[in-house]
């Protein structure tokens, strides 16, 4: 949570430093919080938003002259070499180089004489900082295996197709509300206010929305990359640009120069410092003073399959072999059961379509699963009560039932 | 230009016609038409159905698992229509028909586009797009109907907003076409998502406009009304009267009815076919940055609705090309006339002044009806000369289970109590195997989803499996080959395999 409140904050920041209006800023921040709450998951991916956020804000101020070349071209390679030790989604940074790339190309065509030294010299530092950011890509474990890997993973339908993040957002889903929301704001800027979009800006809008539309993860994107002028453009539609017939009342016009004011008088910077602190003695205080939790986080127990871990725990004799798993439940069986091995778990770049293949032919009981089991001498499967390999172990002679509870099924090989 | 062109020289609008219709009857498209799912037979064998018995179906025949249930048509006309091709020319003439629709709503938006004072070269373009967003949806079934009747509505609509179409004439127009489009496809309830669109445009106008110009809106809002409900009073002229408008009603509330039906799910830009859908937002998202558009409040009302419906809904795609396609050529043209000369934009209208006029002046349809009846002539090759066809249309071996149905048909005896069959194929089981009624067909808005849960546990193998076959006195299934449900059969001593080949498998209870 805490990753995810300094993408907020800092994206409020970003919208409070490019001269937006605070209330504006904060229902914006707000709005965007929501969309990215959708992919609010203890994962690494975390660190995505947060750089996305970083990468945007340093393009745009770069864009806008005011960070120098020298900030731009250490900082962002820097954070690029963060980035790719931290989640494997860095090559997001190298779409907002390319797009802020052929923005300033394009902007070359509408400008003037005087103008076009400092377009080629932004084309140039951005090409400069395109290929120092692929180096930075390298100061990983892996190497140029790394983006290799990466790149691979995402020309692969099937593994795309099986993860459910890289599918098309489902705008059915009330989770999806927040995003419908931004693009049903956008289109009303976009018709209403009529902004004047820069090439880049424009790109960046145009580009993210597609992207969003392909795959659900960037929906969050979309939103924490913080293209501001959007934003200002709503604020400036709001407070001057709407016509007389649609004018804000006197108080809507105050209240935001009142929250302004009280917003540079606060200066109170140690109370969130303080409230953090104490919200980390509450969730350590069995750590640091023993007894019960006074908040307990758990993972559910009716979604992963603890009472089979248990039993298997106690029972490590009831299966032998190797396991057959659940997709979705891999990651919890590699940490609650360290001593076994899963067949499968959510990484599928890490092991590539063969097995993704495989796994898939026997979790859909298609002719030649039992080969599959046997080469990969799987003794045992830890399936969701209702999965229809349940039905079909039950019927064979050379199976039994080890283990079931509503969760879950355990099925062994008899010896 | 030489005058003398005019009487061979089909003008753009025809030359798009007959491109749609050639380009979808003589290429793979004829074959995707058909192939798509099962339901292209289902309503083939419906209108024959209707045909045979002289009477529009009220009690459904094909389904072991409703039999006899009351059984509301939602498109008993197109039925009708596509089952008399089906009869006079084989699966060709259902081709024939479809591309015929597809071709003919194409040629009416470009007619749109160029009446409403757009540029022929950029009318064309855009016509182009929308047929790609259309595409998606280019199926020999009812909905193509639904389709042509949303361009029209669309078009009198925007002349009636324009002030070039008095409220009788919309009425005399509109009315009449919704009783067509009831009796035609359940989808008209688009008719009245239209009229809304634009009647919430006119009230945004009506509560921004200054005082002295209100009136004018309020008429205009009530002439929208009234077409509202003359519109509405329309949908009762069908063979189930109130009850059809009310079943659809009932229908879109069920909420499982995106989780079953892949056409009403969001769109999954993913698939390759639906790049059209992608270019036709993308145009649209350049359109409005790039050119800055001033939209009025009924072209944000419709681009707005139809554009939450199609990332709701798959199969709103091709609507939303249809009823943003005119925004779009609208400010286009604009744009292009008001685009400061340069040598690109000078040829441009030099190309197009050109084009322009050559059109004009060309009145071909007769090139146009003689290459149709040469087409048509080729198609019926079988039907009027005898011999081989020399334009196949069918159903695909490897796609339905052709060989199996055969199986069946030639040894009754080797399957005995009802069917079980995979969703896809109900369809094709319908017709291809008449003496047998299926277990589930692409009618789910007839059976609802309590069978479809049903049909599903089966499918998933989930525990209620064998109870629900015997249910349904379910003594065979017709299942795809690598269907799960098959590997577990196998396995089980009170099931045989009957017959198998690369496409299916037949497995039959053992008589206990």
């Amino acid at each position: 949570m805490f990753v995810c409140a300094t993408i907020v904050w800092l994206l409020h920041r970003q919208l409070l430093a490019e001269g937006n209006e605070l209330l504006l800023s904060t229902v914006l921040a707000l709005l965007a919080a929501a969309v990215c709450a959708t992919h609010w998951l203890a994962r690494p991916h975390l660190a995505t938003q947060l750089l996305v956020v970083v990468f945007a804000w340093q393009l745009r101020w770069f864009q806008r002259g005011r960070t120098t070349t020298c900030r731009l071209l250490i900082l962002l390679p820097l954070l690029t070499a963060l980035w790719a030790n931290l989640h494997g989604a860095f090559v997001i940074a190298f779409a907002l180089i390319g797009i802020h790339w052929v923005g300033t190309v394009a902007s070359w065509v509408g400008a003037t004489a005087d103008e076009k030294p400092a377009v080629r010299h932004r084309v140039m530092v951005l090409t400069a900082l395109g290929a120092a950011c692929l180096l930075a890509t390298l100061l990983n474990p892996n190497g140029w295996r790394l983006p290799l890997r990466v790149v691979s993973y995402m020309s692969s339908p099937l593994l795309m197709g099986l993860a459910q993040e890289y599918l098309p957002p489902n705008f059915r889903d009330p989770t999806m509300l927040p995003f419908l929301l931004v693009c049903v704001l956008t289109l009303l800027m976009l018709v209403i206010v009529r902004p004047r979009l820069n090439a880049t800006d424009a790109l960046l809008l145009l580009a993210w929305f597609l992207l969003s539309l392909r795959m659900v993860r960037n929906c969050a994107a979309v939103c924490a990359r913080g293209c501001a002028d959007p934003r200002r453009t709503l604020e400036h539609a709001y407070l001057r640009a709407a016509p007389p017939s649609l004018a804000p009342p006197p108080l809507p016009r105050l209240f935001p120069r009142v929250m302004t004011s009280v917003d540079q008088m606060a200066g109170a910077s140690g109370l969130p410092m303080l409230a953090t602190i104490a919200m980390v003695l509450i969730l350590a205080k069995p750590q640091l003073f023993g007894g019960p939790p006074l908040i307990r986080t758990e993972l559910p127990a009716g979604r992963f399959p603890a009472s089979a871990v248990q039993f298997l725990r106690h029972s490590p004799d009831a299966v032998s072999g190797e396991m057959f798993n659940e997709y979705a439940w891999g990651g919890y069986l590699i940490l609650a059961l360290p001593e076994r091995k899963v067949f499968i778990h959510p990484n599928l770049d890490a092991y590539g379509e063969k097995l993704t293949r495989q796994f898939l032919q026997v979790n859909n009981i298609r002719p030649g699963w039992q080969d599959v089991l046997a080469r990969y001498r799987v003794g045992w499967t830890i399936l969701p009560r209702d999965h229809p390999l349940n039905q079909v172990l039950a019927r064979r002679d050379d199976w039994n039932l080890v283990y079931t509870d509503p969760i879950s099924s355990i099925y062994g090989r008899k010896q | 230009v030489n005058t003398r062109r005019t009487l061979w020289l089909p003008n753009v609008g025809s030359l798009l016609w007959l491109a749609f219709f050639l380009g979808l009857t003589l290429t793979q498209w004829r074959l995707i038409m058909i192939n798509a799912d099962g339901d292209a037979c289902l309503h083939w064998r419906i209108g024959n159905w209707m045909i045979d018995h002289r009477a529009v179906i009220h009690a459904d025949a094909f389904l072991h698992t409703r039999a006899g249930a009351s059984f509301i048509t939602k498109e008993w006309l197109a039925e009708v229509l596509f089952a008399a091709a089906g009869d006079v020319l084989d699966w060709n003439g259902i081709v024939l028909l479809s591309a015929a629709l597809i071709a003919t709503y194409l040629w009416l938006l470009h007619r749109e586009l160029l009446a409403e004072g757009s540029e022929l070269i950029s009318s064309t373009a855009l016509t182009i797009l929308a047929a790609m967003s259309c595409s998606v949806h280019w199926l020999a079934r009812p909905l193509l109907y639904s389709h042509l009747f949303t361009v029209i509505f669309t078009w009198q609509l925007r002349l009636f907003d324009r002030g070039q179409l008095t409220t009788r004439q919309l009425l005399l127009r509109l009315a009449p076409v919704m009783v067509l489009w009831v009796n035609l496809h359940g989808a008209f309830f688009t008719g009245f998502v239209i009229i809304a669109t634009f009647f919430m445009g006119n009230t945004i106008v009506l509560l921004t406009c200054p005082r002295g110009v209100r009136p004018v809106a309020l008429k205009k809002l009530g002439s929208l009304a009234a077409v509202a409900v003359a519109c509405m009073l329309a949908t009762l002229l069908n063979p189930n009267g109130w009850r059809l408008p009310a079943h659809i009603l009932e229908f879109f509330r069920d909420p499982l009815l995106a989780t079953y039906t892949t056409e009403f799910r969001s769109p999954d830009f993913h698939w390759n076919n639906l790049s059209g859908f992608s270019i036709e937002l993308a145009a649209l998202a350049v359109t409005l940055i790039v050119l800055r558009p001033a939209l009025s409040a009924t072209d944000v009302a419709v681009v707005g609705t139809w554009g939450l419906l199609s990332l709701l809904s798959a199969r709103n795609g091709p609507v939303f090309a249809l009823v943003v396609t005119p925004i779009l050529a609208e400010h286009l043209h604009e744009a292009l006339t008001k685009a400061v000369p340069g040598r690109c934009i000078d040829a441009y209208r030099r190309l197009s002044a050109h084009m322009t006029v050559l059109n004009r002046s060309a009145n071909g349809w007769g090139t146009v009806v003689l290459v149709s009846i040469v087409l048509v002539a080729v198609m019926a090759k079988p039907k009027m000369l005898g011999g081989q066809p020399l334009v196949t249309s069918g159903v695909l071996s490897n796609r339905f289970p052709v060989a199996a149905t055969q199986f069946v048909d030639a040894h009754p005896a080797a399957v005995s109590g009802e069917m079980y069959n995979t969703f896809s194929w109900g369809g094709y089981l319908i017709l291809y195997l008449p003496a047998h009624k299926v277990f589930v067909d692409g009618r789910n808005d007839f059976y609802g989803m309590a069978l479809i849960r049903e049909w599903n546990d089966v499918d998933q193998i989930h525990q209620d499996w064998d109870a629900i076959l015997k249910k349904y006195r379910v003594g065979w299934t017709i299942l795809p080959r690598n269907h799960a449900l098959n590997s577990f059969l196998a396995l089980r001593t009170d099931w045989r395999l009957a017959y198998e080949d690369d496409v299916a498998d037949i497995y039959t209870r053992r008589p206990e």
